[in-house]
């Protein structure tokens, strides 16, 4: 307060500095003019089966796609949340949208170079990935994958990375068996749509005993207008194997609000480990709340067999409404279930986010670390389940949910619940709610660097818990996003 | 003659219609909302997000009589008396206000303290209590106080003269005689608070263990700019005894309001306690603990608005669940958006004794200014197994030893009782109780 009194000049500092960020334009803001393919607005039972002719599907995928519409009409829009948005005009939507081709590319000089140049402004450059970073992208241009590299390695360690798309014409026993198996059809609002016009997405397989040997990663871009994007993700990790899997986004700049409904499902085995890691980096916006995407997402992980393990780690910073919990259901004995989260909101953003730890089994153990940021007009919640049934006996679990605020316009809220059935169950959980200090800045700037750099610097070491448990590439990155959102947001 | 009604929802309507009108207190608009309200409310259920966890099915489905015999151990009472030998005291029987059974309030008055029952008050103190159920904004608005409002027709009027303390704490005993059906009463108190005054008061709900009940009282607190308050809640109702209750407390400039809730008895008991900053520099403790036993449903909800800056509000619930209980802690702090400079804490920590026993937690926080310091805590486990060792190791009994850990689990929440022979009346009772409780 009396710092503020006697050196009003660093206020307007301040402020100016808020408003920087303020005007911070969206960097990856253009679209790609590249010829569309749409089908008719609206959602009904022959825009499915359209659909699923489109993409040659066999017929128990057609009908899981009508069961799903069936049930979804069935619905209601969940409104529980504090988000504020108008209506989805579901009806008014386009459910299919793809770039025009010829044939399947087979390998990145059949892809369209318009796409390729796309790919190059977002700063993946495919073929450079593909040579220095030793990523393999299943990229996703709206709905359908583009190119798909380091196939062959994979494939010689059995390893099946694929666009779920050709999953289900090349393996439908393993997409008869697991897809639906943790996110039902009838999970949720979002989820069910989602499960009768799913476009296109990821699907991985790694057989027993095997390493992944290379992190994989996938880009989702959403382009065409009025295109709800629709992924579905399916991960098996069966025994004792390990994959780490990496999901990274960008989408132009757009006036009108886009829906994206994800389903990503993960299924670890016996002793099988998965790594999930997000950095979402949607359309926000613009500073006056108009526009962004409505990230409306169903993530979850099951631990089936014993001493599987299955860790989220996601580093939200885009996107004006988020609404995601990406939750681990631990059926299996000594399963572990991990969630780290950095989330930031700024603007008139909105995110609604955390994570359910569901203990069925013996000596389960979960561990939440939850950080989350909001500036400007934003809102920024962390809701969470920790649930421990009736046999799980000795679960543990460790919650730690944090909130930083910059600039007193904007709101951080923490709803915990912990419903607990098992009196050997061990569960602890804690959350704070601070600010960054005029102390800390002052003493950073005393030794030279500024206050920009200084809000940077604290807020770096705020979310530093999550960073690490990032691949490296995704850390520089991340770390790049928090700077690039954050400049000058001196609170 | 007691008349029997089927369920509570079959009594409402009798009752509405009733002719009790001339015994209701507030004004006859109020009453004409509230039973409107009644009307068209239905009972919280567990779509309800504030009554997820505490289903009242049992409670809404019990057969009610009107009318009771009043008839109560005179030796009981006196032994209840005697826990706070110091206090003025004042008793509830059915609901309704004793005066036979009650301390002379006229004497009380000479400590600068006016304390009324609502039949007797007059027209300003009506239209005081009146503005304070208008400015009582709760942000879970159910049927119940609908109920209490629509009915009210006892209870008491205290008010607090400015720079007075009153040494003598005030002890409220509710009590109700054995009983075919449950009696529901709605006891209405209002508490005012003059500029830099001192209240202590003991609300005691207690009965014998052949009474059947539905208790549903409300309090509303008002305390003006550097006032203070120490109120107690200590539920010891018997098994067949429901409790649901609603507290609102404005808190003005520098006042300080101190809640202490010991909820150790009943079937179902859900106590919303919620509190409003309305000036700044004041400061709100709540403290509690919840102990059940067998099917026992003990449900405690708080709501800390804090709605102006530089206020400090610190809570801390602990829970103790054996037999099949559950324990349900669902609080709220909320800072709004100029309520810079708060400090808010809030605390719950559950022990379970039970394979059966279960507990739901919702420690939440919304904040809507960026200077705060807001912090919350929850932990659920069992006994520590080191601990016992430890303690076994020094030739202490196994079943000795699970009393002690518990005992001063309980015992760092006690410590904050203020009033002397409380504390031994409430640790005895826990002890009790505990000793019911079959060991770990």
């Amino acid at each position: 307060m009396k710092a503020e009194k006697e050196n009003p000049k660093q206020l307007t500092e301040e402020q100016e500095n808020l408003q920087k960020i303020a005007d911070k334009e969206y960097k990856y803001g253009f679209v790609t003019d590249i010829e569309m393919e749409e089908f008719p607005q609206g959602l009904n039972d022959d825009i499915i089966r359209m659909i699923s002719a489109k993409k040659d599907e066999p017929d128990f995928m057609t009908e899981w796609r009508l069961k799903a519409l069936h049930h979804w009409r069935k619905q209601k829009e969940p409104r529980w949340t504090k988000l504020k948005y108008p209506d989805v005009p579901f009806d008014d939507l386009y459910y299919y949208a793809a770039p025009k081709k010829k044939d399947a590319p087979k390998s990145l000089d059949e892809v369209d170079p318009e796409l390729l140049a796309t790919f190059e402004k977002l700063g993946v450059p495919l073929e450079e990935r593909e040579l220095l970073a030793g990523v393999a992208v299943d990229a996703v241009i709206d709905s359908v994958s583009v190119a798909t590299t380091f196939k062959d390695k994979l494939s010689e360690l059995g390893i099946i990375f694929c666009p779920i798309s050709e999953a289900i014409h090349d393996h439908p026993d393993l997409i008869k068996k697991y897809l639906g198996t943790v996110v039902p059809y009838t999970d949720n609002f979002y989820a069910t749509l989602n499960s009768a016009v799913f476009s296109d997405g990821s699907f991985v397989y790694i057989p027993p005993g095997v390493r992944c040997p290379m992190e994989l990663s996938s880009y989702f871009r959403i382009n065409a207008s009025k295109t709800g994007q629709f992924e579905r993700t399916l991960i098996i990790a069966d025994k004792g194997s390990y994959v780490s899997y990496l999901e990274g986004c960008t989408a132009p700049m757009r006036d009108e609000n886009q829906l994206h409904a994800a389903v990503v499902e993960l299924v670890a085995l016996e002793g099988a480990e998965i790594k999930y890691s997000t950095v979402q980096n949607w359309y926000a916006g613009s500073k006056e709340g108009l526009g962004g995407i409505y990230n409306f997402v169903t993530k979850r992980g099951l631990c089936a067999g014993k001493d599987s393990k299955i860790s989220w780690t996601q580093v939200e910073t885009g996107s004006a409404i988020t609404w995601k919990y990406p939750s681990c259901i631990l059926k299996g004995e000594n399963s572990v279930g991990e969630f780290y989260s950095v989330a930031l909101t700024n603007n008139y953003q909105q995110a609604d986010t955390g994570t359910k730890m569901i203990h069925l089994g013996k000596n389960s153990r979960s561990l939440i670390v939850s950080k989350g940021i909001s500036a400007g007009k934003s809102s920024n919640a962390y809701r969470g389940l920790v649930k421990v049934s009736k046999n799980a006996e000795n679960s543990r679990n460790f919650s730690q949910c944090d909130s930083l605020l910059i600039g007193d316009q904007c709101g951080a809220h923490t709803y915990p619940y912990m419903e607990i059935e098992n009196p050997s169950a061990h569960i602890e959980h804690e959350a704070t709610t601070s600010k960054v200090s005029e102390d800390q800045i002052f003493y950073l700037n005393q030794r030279g660097i500024s206050s920009e750099d200084a809000v940077g610097m604290i807020v770096s070491g705020y979310a530093k818990e999550v960073f690490q448990q990032l691949p490296m590439e995704f850390a520089v990155e991340a770390q790049a996003l928090m700077s690039v959102s954050l400049e000058g947001s001196v609170g | 003659m007691a008349d029997i009604y089927p369920d509570i929802k079959t009594w409402l309507q009798e009752k509405s219609i009733d002719t009790h009108a001339s015994d209701y207190v507030l004004s006859p608009e109020r009453r004409t909302e509230s039973l409107r309200a009644v009307a068209e409310n239905n009972f919280p259920t567990r779509k309800d997000e504030e009554w997820r966890y505490t289903p009242i099915a049992n409670v809404v489905n019990r057969s009610i009589q009107s009318g009771t015999d009043l008839s109560i151990d005179a030796d009981d009472l006196q032994e209840i008396k005697q826990i706070v030998p110091e206090a003025c005291h004042v008793v509830f029987v059915d609901g309704q206000y004793s005066a036979e059974l009650s301390d002379d309030l006229a004497a009380v008055a000479k400590q600068g303290v006016d304390i009324s029952p609502l039949s007797e008050m007059n027209a300003s103190q009506g239209q005081l209590a009146e503005a304070m159920v208008t400015n009582a904004n709760f942000s879970d608005t159910n049927i119940f106080q609908y109920m209490t409002l629509g009915l009210v027709n006892s209870g008491l009027f205290i008010h607090v003269e400015q720079n007075t303390e009153v040494e003598q704490p005030l002890h409220i005993i509710y009590v109700n005689g054995p009983t075919k059906s449950a009696v529901v009463q709605t006891p209405v108190n209002f508490i005012r608070l003059g500029t830099n005054s001192r209240f202590t008061c003991i609300q005691h709900f207690v009965n014998s263990d052949e009474s059947k009940a539905i208790t549903i009282p409300a309090d509303f607190f008002d305390l003006a700019e550097g006032s203070g308050i120490q109120s107690y809640r200590i539920g010891v109702e018997s098994d067949q005894t429901d409790h649901i209750s609603n507290s609102y407390a404005r808190i003005a400039d520098s006042a300080r309001f101190v809640s202490h809730q010991y909820l150790l008895g009943s079937r179902l008991t859900r106590s919303n306690t919620e509190v409003l900053f309305d000036g700044e520099g004041a400061e709100a403790v709540l403290r509690g603990i919840y102990l059940g036993d067998n099917d026992q449903h003990l449900d405690i909800r708080t709501y800390v608005d804090h709605a102006k800056p530089n206020c400090m509000s610190d809570q801390h619930f602990r829970g103790i669940l054996g037999g099949k209980a559950r324990g349900v802690f669902n609080g709220l702090v909320m800072v709004q958006k100029d309520a810079q400079h708060t400090n808010a804490e809030q605390s719950n920590k559950n022990l379970l004794l039970s394979r059966e026993a279960r507990v739901d937690t919702k420690p939440q926080l919304e904040i809507y200014a960026d200077d705060v310091k807001c912090g919350h805590g929850a932990t659920v486990g069992e006994l520590d197994e080191d601990a016992l060792f430890y303690l076994q190791s020094r030739g202490i009994g196994r079943e000795e030893a699970a009393q002690m850990l518990i005992h001063a689990f309980a015992a760092e929440v006690t410590q904050d009782i203020t009033i002397g022979s409380l504390q031994p009346y409430i640790l005895e009772k826990l002890d009790k109780k505990l000793s019911e409780i079959s060991g770990p």
